[in-house]
């Protein structure tokens, strides 16, 4: 993957179980096929937890969250850890701030008995004078020293009133903040959800297109079959023609997603069902189509060998079989490739749902 | 035919992972490069949190059952060619969350129960009890004490202060490691997903 198509804000409703399907199974893939979507994928994952554990989230990530994400046990061990983790970064962190202010203390303990070692160095000369200069070189050093004193108390004063101030802008700045991202991170998701939405609307678009050119397609070679016949039986007194009912469908991959089956409708006195299965690749030069029923797990209808065909964007390939193999309930293609050497492998299978 | 189609799913059923089938395995992994089982480990893990994002009761088992496909797949076939290991894991993780679908469809269970699945009173669990929380932190201590010390130091300091400070933090580090701020926060992800493996061990 050269290019990002994603940020933490959809990376997050991807976790949080938002995303429209079709978006949510191509963040599926890339968390196996791209490592820096697996790697921003765990660290969007463990930011989301902290913010939960630190009570950050607000509403509708909060309910989501904890709606939708809690409700896996290994995702509640997750939270559980962070918890900790959070009460040991907490110690950590006052351990560290500790030692800083530790050092800070003998730095300065250190300076002022060096300051005044300088101090009795330098009078070397004084001792030889007298011992009355020597105490009043005591008394003054004496003076300094509580002078020293004072001045390091009060410095040490105005540090901390300064601090508590930092800590309380910190505090104002961290609500700004917080404020900001979760209305940034509703914003994402409406943007999110509402492109999936139209996304959907337009696949279904193009699908209702596709399926009318197709049942006007399979309409017209009715009627020419009709008229053709029509045509050679011109002197003899004409049979009553009977219709072939044919329901077309076109299958695609994105249909196979797990929850939503399509579901097509067989209408009463249908003879044949023709479908078009949408290839994710073509790969193979021929093809084979298996119609199994899932609940036996037998295969009911094989095609003959099949190549594929330009349709749309993807190639496709062509089936169609007696609707009488067919009742009420769910069943899947399995598309097999067939490679030189005569073997065949399973590629795709698409599941839907019959309703008669 | 149904009775050669049974026998080979009967086959399927038995099969069992040998040591060879397994090296085997590692390496198609790999693609050449010897990672130490890293890659399967890895695999594994992604396998995992998938199915765990799909709401699998049995994530772990789901994921072994899905390495195993894939690697009685290559015993057959010699070699898979058509993907990229990565890919034709993921497919096969899908065929498997496909056929648990199916199962809990013939079952009467409402898919969309299963894919939205609610929370009900699992809330509460969230919550540890004062003992729980206490182990907890101490295996947490042990965990980080067994980190290599550069490692420990990263952790710890990546976690230190809070918002502004903590970017800021955050900043500085990166800055003396010599990597990105990205960068930076992928290496403690790691870090911290050894720690948290280590706690789910120690608390058993």
């Amino acid at each position: 993957m050269n290019e990002k198509t994603y940020n933490r804000q959809v990376i997050t409703a991807y976790l949080l179980g938002s995303l429209p399907e079709a978006e949510a199974e191509r963040f599926d893939e890339l968390s196996f096929t791209d490592d820096l979507f697996a790697d921003d994928l765990k660290t969007t994952e463990n930011d989301l937890i902290d913010a939960y554990v630190n009570g950050k989230l607000t509403n509708p990530t909060l309910e989501k969250f904890e709606s939708y994400y809690l409700a896996s046990p290994v995702r509640r061990e997750k939270v559980k850890f962070a918890q900790a983790f959070q009460v040991f970064a907490e110690k950590s962190s006052a351990v560290q701030i500790e030692k800083i202010s530790e050092n800070d203390k003998h730095k300065r303990v250190f300076a002022g008995f060096f300051s005044a070692l300088n101090i009795f160095a330098a009078p070397r000369r004084v001792w030889q004078w007298s011992f009355a200069a020597a105490a009043l070189l005591f008394m003054a050093l004496g003076g300094w020293l509580f002078f020293e004193n004072s001045r390091l108390r009060n410095q040490i004063s105005q540090t901390q009133e300064r601090r508590l101030e930092l800590e309380r802008r910190e505090k104002e700045l961290q609500g700004e903040i917080s404020e900001q991202r979760s209305a940034d991170l509703e914003k994402e998701q409406e943007l999110a959800r509402v492109r999936g939405e139209m996304a959907q609307l337009e696949k279904e678009k193009e699908q209702n297109r596709l399926n009318e050119q197709e049942r006007k397609r399979l309409a017209e070679q009715n009627q020419k079959r009709i008229a053709e016949r029509e045509l050679a039986n011109t002197r003899k007194p004409a049979p009553e023609p009977r219709r072939l009912n044919i329901a077309s469908f076109i299958l695609t991959p994105q249909l196979r997603g797990s929850n939503q089956l399509p579901t097509l409708s067989i209408p009463p006195q249908t003879d044949s069902a023709a479908m078009q299965l949408e290839l994710e690749s073509d790969d193979y030069a021929v093809y084979r189509v298996a119609l199994r029923n899932p609940s036996d797990n037998r295969i009911l209808w094989q095609s003959g060998r099949l190549k594929a065909k330009s349709g749309g964007e993807n190639k496709r390939l062509n089936i169609s079989f007696s609707t009488n193999l067919l009742k009420s309930q769910v069943y899947s293609l399995e598309v097999s490739g067939i490679s030189a050497d005569g073997t065949a492998e399973i590629i795709s299978n698409y599941s839907f749902r019959i309703v008669r | 035919m149904n009775s050669s189609s049974s026998q080979k799913s009967e086959q399927k059923k038995n099969w069992t992972l040998t040591p060879i089938a397994f090296r085997k395995f590692l390496e198609w992994l790999d693609e050449g490069a010897d990672s130490g089982g890293q890659k399967y480990l890895e695999m594994r893990g992604r396998l995992a949190a998938y199915f765990d994002r799909k709401n699998c009761p049995t994530a772990d088992e789901f994921a072994d059952e899905t390495l195993n496909r894939v690697a009685r797949r290559l015993e057959e076939e010699g070699t898979i060619k058509s993907e990229t290991p990565a890919k034709y894991c993921y497919i096969a993780a899908r065929f498997v969350f496909m056929e648990y679908l199916r199962g809990i469809d013939k079952k009467g269970v409402s898919l969309d129960d299963v894919l939205r699945k609610p929370l009900g009173d699992k809330l509460a669990a969230v919550e540890p009890d004062d003992e729980e929380k206490e182990k907890r932190l101490n295996c947490l201590e042990k965990c980080t004490d067994k980190l290599e010390p550069a490692n420990r130091d990263i952790i710890i300091r990546y976690y230190f202060g809070k918002e502004r400070v903590k970017i800021e933090n955050r900043r500085t580090l990166a800055e003396n490691l010599g990597i990105t701020v990205n960068a930076l926060s992928i290496r403690a992800c790691r870090i911290r997903d050894k720690l948290e493996a280590c706690v789910k061990k120690c608390v058993g």
